[in-house]
Formats: structure tokens, sequence, C-alpha cells
């Protein structure tokens, strides 16, 4: 008795005699007791049950199987089953084939069912020993089968059964009013007579079920696609795919479900779906381009269901998206502003972004797609670096808009996605330096906070080293500023005097900040210069071995001047009567060029362009420039006249202070050239700045070349581009001739050579 | 417990709605408790034969009184006691009636004290 299935070996049934069964018996009273259940079963088939008594048949059954006379029992059942099954059932089934057959068909079935189920209660003993034992169907199953054998593969009910069935799916499929249980019941009663598979129910309806189905989709499909727009095709898949769910799921074997969405989804998807998402008017290029969310949106929950449909979305989204994209940002665009560039871009990247989140459910590959696509658009325009700083400094330069912290905060987090995606990181620095450098030193910045948040907004996306010069920046400044403090407190102390002048000093450390080793000349006024000379010597004293070098482009000058103003008419009531001068006083704020020239006219009333040439020893380009403002501009804001008054100068045009100036402002402030941008960075800052970052890189390759052949000892060239860009991807994307250059570069001064095997191979000499 | 309401509830015959007899003893008890223990007696009273209908169920001298109510006790406290007076009834009536736990256990017993 090792456990519950020792049981039923031979050697333990004798053990298990029941009482009143205690001695075998001989076969006169088997074949007596069996005749008293072969009746009891065909009352049970006929549905004659009144009788009987459950405990009287079972302790026979159970005797029976005890005394080993299983078998006899086994194949009699199967006997008065299967007789019983030819000739009443079949036979009234294949009479009833007019009239509600599958109804008939499912009455017949339950009340078999239920007769199968009182034998089969009976006949527990003899599944538990001898079936089972022998491998052997039980009762249950002989009689599923048997009906199965007898009933339903007669040709003509199972044509019957099929014809109705479907056609029942075809009128419910229309609309019409169908017993939907009627189908409910026959798909269960398919279902059990597959036992535990699913092959009746296969052959039955299944099959048929679908091949019909795929005839139907694709002539729909076909008519749907020749007389409507993608949006509304997508609309009647998706109401399709829902009414098949409805329908498997309440009278169909819920398995099916799943085939037939499958169904759907290849004939009416995936066998169009280029043709959906291409279709012109209505495609997806049109929704996109008409924000149709919703549609965007059916068409991702579709194609998302099939394979491949998603990647064919997001291959033509990507051309879409470029096209667009180049229209809205690209080089040939020069003359737009620069900020508002970069403000289209961001709000179409915002329109995408509302796509990905509204309609595609944020999906990887479809932001994938978007943010490769920005990459591109992005980087393939040269000026963008420029640009990108731009549009940050228009954002942290104060006085011309009216933002909050929070907006300014909300565009430098949309300027550093830009960032992100930009190749050139290094070509930014340095437009950052110019247009932070302005920032600062005209005392243009919104605030420091703001600047120090974006600062460590890059600091955080490409490490400390890429900001420390921005940093440094910062530093000077607050240094600057102590220096000043303890100059002034300096000069109480000693006999010296600044001729009234408010001297402002910024130490600015070369290297970190955008100052020209050469600076342009100047020959400034008296005053400033002995005022400088005086801070000069103070810092020097206290700075031993440093040097100072006056940046005369980058200072700026408040200076007092007075405009005495012409006659005026006599007319006038208001004025005084007789005619005055009018004396008008204001302060000028301008460049230390600007500043140099004005004070030429102290000492006298007219110079020639060839004079101030001569007595300010600016260079010309920066005199042109320094001047334009102060003659060119509205009549009555003009601080100098020029004589002729036209814009182009000569050598010899005569220049006079305008006494007629005014201004309602009592600070006038002197642009330096018209146009605010442009005073920024002057385009051929832009040149120069490309010049320079370009040997900035050369410098960058070579170092790095170096140190990874210093580690590799031997690498083949494709290795070596690998290493290479992995090594500088954060600031920049190398391109293979510079690399070939600067390579060249390296054999020459020996620290590469080629090996003698392969010529595509380097080692390092050491 | 459920099984202990159910118990009181047929020592004071609430809600019984069968009597089964053997060797001249009553034994008023629950269709349902008894199915939901025995595939027998849930044959007996769903099948649709005359048990279903009866209020009564006689098992005359086929089954010992006692060994009914110890069946019928286990059914409703899930407990037998198994002695070696009673281990070979149980185990015959336990197989019969369907009642595999006492059948298995009987059994054990049984070969243990062989």
């Amino acid at each position: 008795f090792a456990n519950k299935g020792a049981f039923n070996s031979p050697q333990q049934i004798i053990l298990l005699r029941f009482q009143v069964w205690q001695m075998d018996i001989d076969d006169e009273s088997v074949d007596r007791l069996w005749i008293i259940l072969k009746a009891a079963i065909q009352q049970i088939l006929r549905k004659d049950t009144g009788g009987l008594c459950f405990s009287e048949l079972y302790n026979i059954a159970y005797m029976l199987t005890q005394q080993r006379r299983a078998m006899k029992m086994y194949a009699g059942l199967k006997e008065i089953i299967t007789q019983h099954l030819s000739s009443n059932v079949k036979p009234e089934m294949v009479d009833s084939q007019k009239n509600n057959f599958l109804g008939i068909l499912y009455k017949t079935w339950s009340d078999y069912l239920v007769e199968i189920t009182m034998i089969e209660d009976i006949f527990i003993r003899m599944d538990q020993i001898y079936a089972k034992n022998h491998g052997m169907d039980s009762v249950f199953a002989i009689g599923v089968t048997l009906f199965k054998e007898q009933v339903l593969s007669h040709s003509s009910i199972k044509k019957q059964l099929q014809q109705l069935l479907l056609g029942m799916i075809d009128q419910d499929r229309k609309g019409e009013l169908v017993d939907r249980e009627n189908i409910r019941n026959i798909c269960k009663m398919l279902m059990i007579l597959s036992l535990d598979g699913r092959s009746l129910y296969e052959e039955y309806f299944e099959e048929p079920f679908l091949s019909r189905s795929i005839k139907l989709f694709q002539s729909e499909s076909r008519k749907l696609l020749a007389e409507k727009s993608a949006d509304k095709y997508l609309k009647e898949v998706e109401d399709r795919i829902e009414e098949e769910e409805e329908r498997a799921l309440s009278c169909l074997d819920i398995s099916t479900g799943e085939r037939i969405i499958q169904v759907v989804e290849q004939e009416m998807i995936v066998k169009h779906m280029r043709t959906i998402v291409e279709m012109e008017i209505s495609g997806l290029v049109h929704m996109l381009e008409h924000t149709k969310t919703q549609d965007l949106a059916r068409m991702y929950r579709l194609l998302g269901r099939v394979p491949g449909g998603l990647k064919l979305m997001c291959d033509c989204m990507s051309s879409y998206l470029r096209q667009r994209g180049q229209l809205l940002f690209s080089q040939e665009k020069a003359g737009l502003n620069p900020v508002d560039q970069i403000q289209n871009l961001l709000d179409f990247k915002a329109q995408c972004d509302h796509f990905l989140s509204e309609s595609f459910n944020n999906n990887k590959l479809c932001n994938q797609t978007i943010i490769g696509e920005f990459e591109h658009i992005f980087n393939l325009n040269t000026h963008s670096p420029e640009y990108l700083s731009l549009f940050i400094h228009d954002k942290l330069t104060k006085g011309t808009k009216c933002l909050t912290e929070q907006e300014v905060e909300s565009y430098l987090d949309k300027a550093l996605m830009l960032f992100k995606i930009l190749q050139e990181k290094d070509m930014f620095e340095k437009y950052y330096k110019q247009h932070l450098s302005y920032r600062l030193l005209s005392n243009m910045s919104v605030s420091e906070h703001t600047e120090k948040s974006m600062i460590l907004r890059l600091k955080r996306e490409c490490g400390f080293q890429f900001t420390a010069k921005l940093e440094g920046m910062f530093k000077d400044m607050s240094i600057s500023t102590t220096t000043m403090e303890e100059f002034l407190s300096h000069i109480q102390t000693v006999p010296i005097s600044l001729s009234g002048l408010n001297l402002t000093v910024k130490v600015l450390t070369s290297g970190v900040w955008p100052t020209q080793p050469q600076a342009p000349k100047c020959s400034i006024p008296s005053i400033p210069s002995t005022a400088f000379e005086v801070f000069r010597s103070f810092y020097l004293a206290k700075h031993n071995g440093r040097q100072l070098m006056l940046q005369y482009h980058m200072g700026w000058a408040d200076v007092n001047a007075t405009f005495y103003g012409s006659l005026q008419k006599v007319n006038d009531p208001e004025s005084n009567a007789g005619g005055a001068q009018v004396t008008r006083k204001h302060i000028l704020q301008v460049s230390t060029f600007q500043m140099t020239i004005l004070m030429l006219f102290n000492n006298r009333e007219t110079f020639t362009f060839k004079e101030i040439q001569q007595e300010t020893d600016i260079p010309d380009n920066d005199l042109l420039r320094a001047l334009l403002p102060l003659y060119w501009g509205k009549p009555s804001q003009r601080v100098l006249v020029k004589e002729p008054d036209c814009k182009q100068i000569k050598k010899e045009d005569i220049f006079t202070v305008n006494d007629e100036f005014s201004s309602k402002k009592y600070k006038v402030k002197m642009k330096l050239v018209p146009g605010k941008k442009e005073a920024a960075v002057p385009q051929k800052e832009g040149e120069k700045t490309r010049y320079r970052v370009d040997q900035e890189r050369k410098l960058q390759i070579e170092a790095a070349i170096v140190r990874i052949m210093k580690s590799k000892n031997r690498l083949h060239h494709r290795a070596l581009v690998t290493e290479l860009t992995q090594q500088l991807q954060g600031s920049f994307q190398p391109s293979s001739a510079v690399v070939k250059t600067c390579i060249e570069t390296l054999i020459e001064k020996e620290f590469i050579a080629r090996t003698p095997e392969d010529e595509r191979a380097y080692v390092y000499i050491a | 417990s459920l099984l202990t309401q159910l118990n009181l509830l047929r020592q004071r015959k609430v809600f019984t709605d069968v009597l089964l007899k053997a060797g001249g003893r009553s034994f008023p008890c629950h269709r349902a408790v008894l199915a939901s223990c025995s595939r027998y007696f849930e044959a007996m009273f769903s099948g649709g034969l005359r048990e279903s209908r009866d209020a009564e169920v006689d098992f005359h001298d086929s089954l010992h009184p006692e060994v009914l109510e110890l069946l019928l006790d286990y059914a409703y406290s899930a407990r037998v006691i198994i002695n070696e007076e009673n281990a070979e009834s149980l185990l015959e009536a336990g197989d019969m009636l369907q009642f595999h736990d006492i059948r298995d256990a009987a059994a054990e017993f049984l070969e243990k004290n062989l």
C-alpha cells in the first residue's frame, strides 16, 4: 500500500471485496447481473429513468469490476450506445434537416450528454480500475467518440451543420438578427466533441469559417480602399476588429478570437499597409501636416498590431520629417533671424512630441525616429552651433523681453535638447564663450543665477572640462569686483587723482575669454589712459610677473555730453521771447573707440575723417564701425554731423558736433553697429571662429591619436578611427579627411609610423 | 469553521434533506455535504435516478451502521479514528462509496500493522 495507485493492482482487489459479494460468482450469475445493467442503460438512453435505483446499479457494476468482468461490460456498453445512436439518433437528425436543424441537434446532444453522464456515474469503478489501467477511453470519452462517429460524421449532417453555422455568421456580420445562443451552443458542443484538443471544432467549424473570412475581408478591403480615404479605411478596420473580437467572445470558442483577428490583420492591414500609409491626400503625411492626432493614433494602434507595421510608419515619418525640417531649418535660409530659426525648429519638435505622446503612446521606435531626424536636420546646417548659442543668448540677455524665470528655464531646457543632439559641441562652446563674454562685460546678463543654471546643464551633459573656461569667466568677474574695491580704497590712501573719472576694470584671464592677442590699436585720450596706468601699477604691484593688455574693442564708457542747441524760432509762443540757446545735457553710453573719437571734439569743432584716423590711430574697420552710429541714424539723434550728409565716408569728409541732438532719455546708448544680433557676433566673427575651432580640433585629434597609439601600440587604420570617434564624440565628429592629415603630420613628426607589412596599420614610436 | 457549523445543523436535523439508513439505524444528512466528499454520493444525488428524488436511502444490510456512522462523522469533521477493529471495514466501505481519503488511510494503517 505504498500509495493510492497501488490499490488498483489485482492482488489488492481481492482484499477489497465488499461484504455482500464476498464469494466468487459463477458465469451464470454474471450474465444475469449484466442483463439488469444492460436494461438499465437502455432505459436511460430512452430517457425512461423513473424506476432505476442508483445504488443497486452502482453495486452491480462495482461488483462485476471486482470480479474481473469489466472487459465484458466495457464491450457491451459500447455496443448498446452504438446501437442507440445509429438506429435512433442518427435517423432522427437526418429527418429533421429541414426544420431548426441546429436547435434540434443541440437539444439531442445535450440530452445525450446527460444520459452519458448518468451511465458514467454507474460505471465509476470500471473507469477507475479497468479503463485507466488498460489505457482505454473512459465511459464519457466513449460516449463522445461514438456520437461523433455515429451521428456527426454522417455526410449530410456535417454539411448541414457547417452551412447553417456559417450562414448564421454571415447574417450576424450583416447585422441581421440571429440566434447567437444557437451558434454558441453548437461551438461549445464541437469543443466538447474534440475532447481534450480542438480538432473537431477546427474541422467542422473553424477552418471553413476562417477561409470564408479571408475571402470576405479580401474583397471588403479592396472595395474600401477604392472608395475611402486612409483615415476612413482605418476606422472601418478598427470597427471590424472590434466586431470580430466581440463575436468570437460572445458566440464562438474563445480561442477563435485570436485567429480571426489575425485574419483581419493579415487581409486588411498587412497586405495594404504601404498603400494606406502612403495614400495621397489622406495618408500619414497628410495626417502629420494637418495635426490629425486621432487619426494618427488609430494608424499607430492598427499598424502596431502587425509585424513591420510600425517600421513602415516610422520610415514614412522619417522622410517627411527630414523634408519638412530641412525646409524649416536649412543653410540657405541664412537671411532669417537665427533665434527665430531655432524657435521654428523647437516648435516643430514640440509638434512631433505632441504626436509622440498623444498619438504614438510614447513608443520607443517613434521617439528614436523623431530624435534621429532632428539630429540629422540640426547637424546638417553648419550654422547650428552658432544659432543655438544665439538662441540662448537671446533668452539670457536682459531688457528686451519680459520673460519670467520659469519661461527662461523652459527655453533653456529646450535648448539643451538641441545641444544634446548637436555634434559640433566644441564649436558651440566657442560661440557660447563669445556671447557669454558679451553678456558679462556689458552687464547685459539677465541674472547670474540663470546663467549658472545653464552652465550646470552643460556640465551635466558634457562634464566639467567642457565648462571649465565658462566657469573661469564667472570667476574673473567676481575677482574683478574685489580687485576694484581694493583699488578704490587704495587710491584714497595715495595722492593720485583720476581727474574725476570712474574707472572700472575687468581683468580677464587670457585663454579663458574670447580675447584677441593682438587687440586693435587705439590712442585713447590722456585722462582715461592715465587712470588706467594708475590701475596697472596698482595691479602689477600686487601680482608680480603678470601682464595687462587693454582690449579696446571690448570696452565701454559713459561720457557726459553737453549740446548747446541752436537758435529757436521766434514765433514759438512757448519759448523765451527773442529766442535763446537751449543747452541739453546727456550721458552717452559708447564704446571705448567712440569715446576716443568724441573726446577729440573737446579740443576743436571740426575734424575730417583723415584727421580722426590720425588722431585716434584706430584701425579702419573698427573706426568705421564706431563712427557710423554717431553720424547715421535718426537725424535728431545723431551726435555728429557729417558733410556731405551721406552714409559713405571719404577721407576729406568733415565731422562736427550736432548741437541739435535731442533725445527723450537722459542716458543714450550708442550701438556699435546697427542691428543687435550682428553687434553680438559680427558675421566675420563667425568665420574666424570656425577657423580657430578647426585648428583646435586638429590638435585634439593629434593628441587623441598619440594617446590611443601609446596604449594600443599597434592598430589598423579602421580600428584607430573607431577608437578616435569614440573618444571625441563628446565634443565633435572628426572628419576622415582631417584625421588623415593628422596621421600624416604625426608620421612626419615620428610619433607613429606605418608598419612595413601593412600600409594601413600604424605602430607607436616611443 | 463552516464544517463544524454544518455538523451542528446535522445534529439538530436542520436543513437535512436526506435520511440514510443502515441496519435499522437512521442518519439525517445534507446531500450537499455528502456529495462534496464522495463521488459516489454526488453521482447518486445528481444523476436523476431514484435516489435523487427519494427522501430516504436504505443500505439495508450491505453496510454496517457503525461503519456508515464513521463515514458520516468523517464527512462532517474531516476526522476519523482508525483502529484494528474498524480498519478493514473502513477500507472496504471507503473504496466502494468513494471516500478515497478514508480508503487510503485505512490501507496505510493495515499495511503498517500487518
